[in-house]
């Protein structure tokens, strides 16, 4: 009787985790717990930016660029459909998008670019050292490419979206093609934390 | 002779129905669209469905948009570690074997409009052409709308 009940305790123990423990997440959960990214960036609004003036907010964060075309307004254009259907105020959740460009993107203008997507959307820039500096703690890649006498030149760039958590650490990120809908259901997972 | 008359009446229509189905149809341009222009944005990308429906390849090769001061036909690729690289198309066109459909979509071909001389605003439409190295130019509208 006595072995039953040990048996009986382990099981509820072992189940806890998964019946009462935090929800999963859907996006690629970093496995060890990532301290707040350290950057210091330029908004529009004039003064130094840095993560931590975000804290008690989740911040979704996209490294892109205005003259981008096809991915970047894409993935700003889900992001504005996550904020409009989980805290369309803005109170709880707030975007940021980092250019990668920051030569062709002042703060400004990126500020504007975003702002056609939401108007709680922050835009970034920086100096050039400033940027490299911001992309680092996220393993963000990005590299002028040659263009046409068009586009004069392209950047790749990691076209992930990163999310801080209300704590300010890096605590999840999504791939480009990640549906949307697994999105908005891990933002009302982690606005409630 | 009956049966003979009967056959001779149902082949010109036979024949036609084969040619209609087959190699007498066209190069189409079908569902093309943008998103509206965020403000300051330079540039934008162009979707669309190409629907070859003859009986020989065809390959898209220039779109004209009065809008756009240069439009060049572009793929998106992705590597396995999540960085986006965008690039004009191998050759410079886009080659539509016969009796398939080729879809221009976010993340993938798409046609880059560089040089707004105005932003594209939603529920604008707005005429193209396409010009494919067999069929020649072809008139298409694509809307402005926020996405599919």
């Amino acid at each position: 009787m006595r072995l039953l009940v040990l048996i009986f305790v382990a099981m509820l123990t072992a189940c806890s985790g998964s019946l009462f423990g935090p929800p999963e997440l859907n996006g690629t959960v970093y496995s060890e717990p990532r301290e707040t990214p350290e950057f210091t960036l330029q908004s529009a609004a004039g003064g130094p930016v840095t993560a931590e003036d975000y804290r008690g907010k989740v911040v979704p964060i996209y490294f892109g660029y205005t003259f981008c075309p096809d991915v970047c307004p894409t993935t700003m254009a889900n992001l504005a459909r996550v904020q409009r259907e989980v805290d369309d105020d803005g109170d709880e959740i707030q975007v940021l998008m980092i250019t990668v460009d920051p030569q062709r993107d002042e703060a400004q203008v990126v500020q504007d670019y975003v702002a056609s997507f939401h108007p709680t959307f922050i835009g970034l820039s920086g100096t050039e050292a400033q940027i490299a500096t911001a992309t680092e703690p996220f393993g963000v890649f990005y590299q002028a490419a040659a263009g046409s006498s068009a586009t004069d030149y392209l950047v790749d760039h990691t076209a992930r979206v990163f999310v801080l958590d209300k704590s300010g650490a890096l605590r999840v990120t999504y791939a480009y093609d990640t549906p949307v809908e697994d999105i908005i259901a891990d933002m009302r997972v982690l606005v409630e934390e | 002779m009956k049966p003979c008359r009967l056959l001779l009446a149902v082949f010109p229509i036979l024949l036609a129905g084969g040619c209609d189905g087959g190699s007498a149809g066209n190069v189409t341009v079908e569902s093309a669209w943008a998103r509206p222009s965020p403000q300051g944005a330079p540039t934008t990308a162009f979707y669309m469905t190409i629907g070859n429906n003859t009986g020989q390849e065809d390959a898209l090769q220039e779109v004209r948009i009065d809008n756009c001061e240069a439009v060049e036909i572009h793929r998106t690729s992705m590597d396995e570690g999540g960085v986006m690289r965008m690039a004009p198309v191998p050759g410079g066109q886009i080659v539509v074997p016969a009796g398939e459909r080729v879809t221009l979509e976010p993340g993938g071909l798409h046609l880059m409009c560089i040089g707004l001389a105005q932003p594209f605003t939603e529920g604008q439409e707005v005429p193209l052409t396409a010009v494919f190295a067999v069929s020649g130019d072809i008139s298409a509208t694509a809307e402005i709308r926020d996405s599919r």
